[in-house]
């Protein structure tokens, strides 16, 4: 059995149908946005469920974008406990539906939400964070279309 | 007022260690006021360590019938407003309720009993205001636990207590009562008594629930409500309409709409300040069911109304079928309420042998995966998105495993798992902890609470159910271990129920079913050493019955057997139920009757010789009547010990006879004939 949530691979082919044409980010020096591997699992697990796979990107993107909105408050308001909220609810889900690269940003702006001198490195972070989440929000999207 | 003495039958249930008990604070709680001299503000702070059941007795502390009066947010100040009593027993009540469980009693609807608990408990709370000296609080105990001796029936003798349930179906509550006795040796009524007792209850509380339960209807014409018994009784009949299902016989439905009818008339009434009341008590019932999980459902007064008149109906016309004539009504009763019956039905479906998860997380991503992960394997898959929603769906539910997110907001993984672990139910789950990769520093804690084990987010589904495989030994040895436990207490109650058998046997008159000798002579010494220690007064009425031996050469032994058996019936029928009749051989009867003096004493005798001198006793060839003769020794009179006292009864039963038999004589009473000190005794 594939872990979920693990990529095995970052290489940008992937099984996933279409999947290989939207998952380069061209504003994120060219990492992985979603890995197709992720997206295998998650289509493995649905088995005969075909709307599963749309069921969990659907579901991701709701909370997804009610948690982006929220960090990006904390971020405006140096609000460091609504941020770090946020980066840990993302980080978890995200890793899911195989955003992994913008699962270690969240990950990292967690771990500087807890640092005692956060410094700019945590509104650099953030709003790095916001920006990537934009680049999977469209690629998910799309991958629905397709699917 | 003089407690009684807890029976051995009660005991017996206690040492099975089923029964139903408050848990976790509630133990603390029963340990604190053992004395009646406890410390409120120990009370206080052992509550307080439960949120769940400090925010209940906020909640009734501050309710609607307490509107005007300022709102109190501590439970020190529930317990100023309340008295540290109320808020004690509330503890206890909201505890015993929280350890709730569905046993293994097939005839017995736990999820209905709690519902009718609840609705019983809000009528009896809004009811109260017309009682006088009952607060609204003591009547919401009450209502709650007043049947909880039907649980404990149903908890400890499961089996043998459904086939009870299942031949007294329908039957009024006395039949019920009946049957328990002579399957157990104790009735639910004397079971509630002892445990309210057990739990600190004041006797007076107790005693009241127990005359509840021994006589559940108001009578018309004596209908009052004065009392905490009255209160109870008329809102078992509102809680009872609450919940009528299309399977209540028309006999009950006439009984309660009977009460209601009472209810109303002893209220002063009119429909619409019925059709009021019902409104506050169905609104209070479903905001307390939703705080306490427990099912209710939408009724109304126009409901209740309709569904009752249908259920009389019903009721009239199975009594003119029974006496001729009427027309069958097949048709019962109350589809037009909507009950929780089917709810209930639905919520009883147990599991097969399929382990059974609860999966929470805050995140719907990863509940959705989890669960989908979980169902793959086979698993039997709940869901809770919170910690709060877990809680209520583990302590309703039972999973035996838990998997559940560390970090979620209002409750976290590790307070459900600390909270679980104090109550009964949820101290055998088995709980995995899902934690990010930076929880290292929680793992000493978190196994310290009772986490079972962890695994990483986001999961590794290989990983994951390896985890959980161990989980599952663990499982099935629990399972193992608690049926072998359960196979233990039934063979230990049947051991109990046969040893009290064979006790019973050896100390009963085969031929009249009263106590023997042996039994009568026990009860006498005890009681008189009860006197002795604290001047209870006693007494001993010999009874013989006159011209016996004739009876028996004129008819026949199968008929002088009849004279005896009928005789021993007339006189039980005739005494108070702390008196007793015990045969003491041949044709002599023995009555035993606690705290009168030697002129009440005489006035039951003399009752009891009216009734025999009335009771025809009818056997094969023969019909008539006979007589006895009876002689009174009573405590009071200075008796130097019980053979003294036995002796004295004796000798006055030879007066009686000697003056001529059918009569009553007191122990040392001067005797109308001068010669009676040589009088021989006559033939009996």
């Amino acid at each position: 059995m594939t872990p979920i949530g693990k990529p095995m691979t970052m290489s940008i082919s992937g099984d996933s149908g279409g999947l290989s044409a939207h998952i380069h980010s061209p504003g994120n020096g060219g990492g992985v946005i979603l890995d197709a591997n992720a997206i295998d699992v998650l289509k493995e697990l649905g088995g005969d469920d075909v709307e599963f796979l749309t069921e969990i990107i659907e579901l991701f993107l709701a909370e997804g974008l009610m948690r982006v909105s929220e960090m990006h408050a904390g971020l405006e308001g140096l609000e460091t406990g609504r941020v770090l909220q946020a980066a840990h609810a993302l980080k978890s889900s995200s890793a899911h539906v195989g955003a992994v690269e913008f699962s270690r940003c969240c990950a990292e702006l967690e771990s500087l939400c807890r640092l005692e001198d956060q410094g700019e490195d945590l509104v650099l972070t953030g709003r790095r964070a916001v920006a990537m989440y934009s680049e999977v929000q469209t690629a998910l999207k799309a991958l629905l279309a397709l699917s | 007022m003089q407690k009684r003495a807890i029976p051995v039958e009660f005991e017996e249930l206690k040492s099975s260690g089923t029964l139903p008990s408050p848990a976790g604070v509630g133990i603390k709680i029963l340990e604190i006021t053992r004395t009646d001299e406890f410390s409120a503000d120990d009370m206080g702070q052992a509550i307080m360590s439960d949120s769940s059941l400090t925010g209940r007795i906020l909640e009734l502390a501050n309710s609607a019938d307490r509107a005007g009066q300022e709102p109190i947010t501590t439970v020190s100040a529930a317990i100023m407003r309340l008295g540290a009593t109320t808020v004690r027993n509330l503890a206890l009540a909201f505890s015993v309720i929280s350890e709730r469980d569905d046993g293994s009693c097939k005839a017995f609807n736990y999820p209905l009993y709690w519902s009718g608990s609840l609705a019983r408990a809000v009528a009896a709370k809004a009811l109260a205001q017309h009682v006088p000296g009952v607060s609204s609080e003591e009547g919401y105990v009450a209502g709650l636990l007043a049947e909880v001796g039907v649980l404990a029936l149903a908890t400890v003798h499961s089996e043998p207590y459904a086939k009870v349930l299942l031949e007294t179906r329908g039957q009024p509550m006395s039949v019920v009562l009946a049957a328990e006795n002579a399957a157990f040796d104790i009735d639910h009524a004397t079971i509630c008594y002892c445990m309210m007792l057990d739990w600190g209850l004041p006797d007076a509380f107790a005693g009241a629930v127990e005359s509840f339960n021994l006589e559940r209807l108001s009578k018309e014409g004596a209908a009052e409500l004065n009392s905490l018994s009255d209160l109870l009784r008329f809102a078992d009949a509102l809680s009872s309409a609450m919940l009528f299902t299309a399977t209540t016989p028309p006999r009950r439905i006439n009984e309660v709409g009977e009460q209601i009818e009472l209810l109303q008339k002893v209220l002063d009434y009119s429909d619409a300040d019925l059709d009021r009341l019902i409104g506050q008590i169905a609104g209070e019932w479903s905001r307390w069911g939703e705080r306490l999980d427990i099912s209710t459902c939408d009724v109304s007064f126009s409901s209740i109304k309709e569904a009752t008149a249908r259920g009389r109906e019903a009721f009239k016309n199975e009594v003119a079928l029974q006496t001729g004539g009427g027309i069958r009504c097949e048709s019962v009763v109350a589809d037009t309420i909507v009950t929780t019956a089917e709810a209930v039905e639905d919520g009883r479906a147990l599991g097969t042998e399929r382990i059974k998860i609860l999966a929470v997380d805050d995140d719907p991503v990863a509940l959705r995966l989890l669960v989908a992960t979980l169902r793959k394997q086979g698993f039997d898959v709940t869901f809770a998105k919170n910690g709060s929603e877990a809680m209520r769906i583990a302590m309703r539910e039972g999973p035996d495993i838990i998997v559940a997110d560390h970090e979620m907001p209002e409750m976290s993984g590790l307070e459900l798992t600390r909270a679980l672990r104090r109550s009964k139910r949820g101290s055998s789950m088995y709980i995995v902890l899902l934690t990010g990769a930076e929880a290292e520093d929680l793992l000493v804690t978190a196994f310290q609470s009772g986490v079972d084990d962890f695994v990483q987010k986001p999961f590794d589904a290989r990983f994951l159910v390896a985890r959980l495989r161990a989980g599952m030994r663990i499982v099935g040895l629990q399972r193992r271990v608690e049926e072998d436990r359960r196979t233990i207490l039934r063979q230990l109650a049947e051991k109990n129920n046969f040893n009290r058998r064979l006790k019973m046997l050896s100390l009963t008159d085969l031929l009249t079913e009263v106590p023997n000798r042996r039994h009568a002579m026990e009860r006498v010494e005890s009681e008189w050493k009860s006197a002795a220690r604290s001047g209870t007064q006693f007494a001993v009425v010999m009874v013989d019955v006159d011209h016996f031996k004739a009876v028996n050469d004129n008819y026949g032994h199968d008929v002088g057997d009849r004279v005896l058996k009928s005789t021993a019936q007339a006189i039980s029928s005739t005494l108070r139920g702390e008196d007793q009749v015990a045969r003491f051989g041949g044709e002599e009867f023995l009555i035993i009757v606690r705290g009168a003096v030697l002129e009440e004493v005489r006035i039951l005798a003399e009752r009891v010789r009216l009734v025999v001198e009335g009771n025809i006793v009818e056997a094969e060839g023969y019909r008539g009547r006979v007589t006895v003769s009876l002689g009174v020794a009573s405590f009071d009179q200075g008796f130097t010990g019980v053979s003294e006292m036995m002796k004295a009864a004796d000798e006055a039963v030879y007066q009686a006879k000697n003056l001529g038999r059918n009569q009553v004589r007191g122990a040392r009473e001067s005797s109308p004939c001068a010669d009676e000190s040589t009088t021989r005794r006559l033939s009996a």
